[in-house]
């Protein structure tokens, strides 16, 4: 049973009107009173109707480009954005790509352009992933069984995921291994080798070996010895850059 | 007595939950459901267009990073962000040491169903608009001390000692004011639903 006075600090405990003192040990009170929590609770929201006793004065409809754009992930150049509703499964649109870095080290390479979809997960909350970037890696050049990988790459953690798709299962003694791009680095930073099923497909977490994995620019998978190799030696099969 | 759940409410615990699970339409939607009446919560507590526009932004900041720990058991979403925007603005209103000042704008406004003009359904706006229109009539009907208390004591960061004060009655009066003023709002609410 609440009382007069249990009620009317109640009502002034909502309304904000209670000093510090008063109100924590009316908290105390209302802690050890389920009674007093649920009355509590019906007049917080009889106060806050006040507020929409007032007419409502719409908010400047250029605040709410600000208010939504400061929750957003930023955006780098070249990426795919993914919403947190999806991101678990990221889905890589259409990239156009063109990756000189590693064509150079094959000399006769071209970067050709494919629309590809496909995804990787990573266990991210929701403000992780405005740490993360997304890349898809098409074929070079395009064939007609359409291999296709994508990456999701968090820069913060130096973590990616991969998922490939549609590759041919690699010959006995060879691999698909995947590489990190890094800006001025000399050579690609090896990510490991990524298994395929009987399908052509595979997915695999990946960690960079080595310092400075962070600042990745492009990815690329190759056909390498079974185990992989330290440094790249097979021919480039799939490649995208951030 | 607990206050029936109106479909609005219903409608904003859905998408604070879906907020909390980072989904940023679901955000966008409630902003849109909810920044006109606490914009016009930060105008009237700030008087200050730009003031009010911040204090906005930062609850909406709130909002969105705290979603995740939003409890029913504290009130409705509403009830919740009226809690986080009135938060900021008194930490606007201390930081400017204009604790005491109290603007009102005038009652002069757009209409209510314009709080949702940049989204929200046509349901829901008329819903919104139902439930101003049922919410004034219920203060209307408060005695003119009562309304005239709850409102000083909501509006004004002011405590029931300081109100006192300010309007020259003792303590028990505004204490008994401001308890039959909310007993009165939570049943015809719950009546109004």
């Amino acid at each position: 049973m609440i009382s007069e006075d249990q009620e009317e600090l109640a009502a002034l405990y909502a309304l904000g009107a209670l000093d510090a003192g008063e109100a924590g040990a009316f908290e105390r009170a209302m802690a050890a009173d389920p009674e007093l929590r649920e009355l509590t609770r019906d007049f917080r929201d009889a106060a806050a109707s006040l507020v929409s006793t007032a007419p409502a004065t719409p908010a400047p409809a250029a605040l709410r480009a600000r208010v939504l754009r400061a929750i957003a992930p930023p955006e780098p150049a070249n990426v795919v954005r993914m919403t947190p509703a999806w991101a678990p499964w990221a889905a890589a649109a259409t990239l156009a790509v063109c990756c000189g870095l590693l064509a150079a080290r094959e000399g006769h390479l071209r970067a050709e352009v494919a629309g590809m979809r496909g995804g990787a997960r990573l266990n991210a909350a929701p403000d992780a992933l405005a740490q993360i970037s997304f890349c898809s890696l098409h074929p070079l050049p395009p064939e007609k069984a359409q291999p296709q990988a994508s990456v999701a790459w968090d820069r913060s953690r130096r973590l990616g995921a991969v998922r490939l798709e549609h590759l041919e299962p690699p010959a006995p003694g060879k691999d698909y291994q995947l590489w990190v791009v890094e800006e001025g680095a000399p050579k690609p930073v090896s990510a490991g080798v990524v298994h395929v099923n009987p399908e052509g497909a595979g997915r695999a977490i990946f960690k960079p070996v080595g310092a400075g994995a962070g600042n990745a620019q492009a990815f690329a998978l190759s056909l390498e010895d079974a185990g992989g190799v330290p440094e790249g030696k097979g021919p480039i099969l799939l490649m995208g850059k951030l | 007595m607990p206050i029936p759940e109106p479909p609005s409410q219903a409608a904003d615990r859905s998408l604070i939950e879906a907020v909390a699970a980072g989904n940023q339409k679901a955000f966008a939607e409630l902003y849109d459901r909810l920044s006109g009446p606490l914009h016009s919560l930060c105008l009237r507590m700030l008087g200050s267009a730009e003031e009010a526009e911040d204090a906005l932004q930062e609850a909406f900041m709130v909002i969105w990073r705290r979603a995740p720990s939003y409890d029913a058991q504290y009130g409705a979403v509403f009830t919740w962000a009226v809690h986080l925007t009135k938060c900021k603005i008194i930490d606007h209103l201390r930081s400017r040491d204009r604790r005491l000042r109290i603007v009102a704008v005038s009652s002069e406004g757009k209409p209510a169903e314009q709080m949702a003009a940049n989204g929200g359904d046509a349901v829901s706006r008329v819903d919104q608009k139902e439930q101003a229109g049922r919410m004034r009539q219920v203060v209307g009907e408060l005695p003119a001390e009562q309304s005239e208390v709850i409102e000083l004591a909501f509006y004004s960061d002011l405590t029931h000692h300081e109100i006192s004060a300010r309007l020259g009655q003792p303590l028990g009066t505004i204490k008994a004011r401001i308890r039959r003023a909310l007993l009165k709002l939570r049943d015809r609410m719950g009546k109004s639903s």
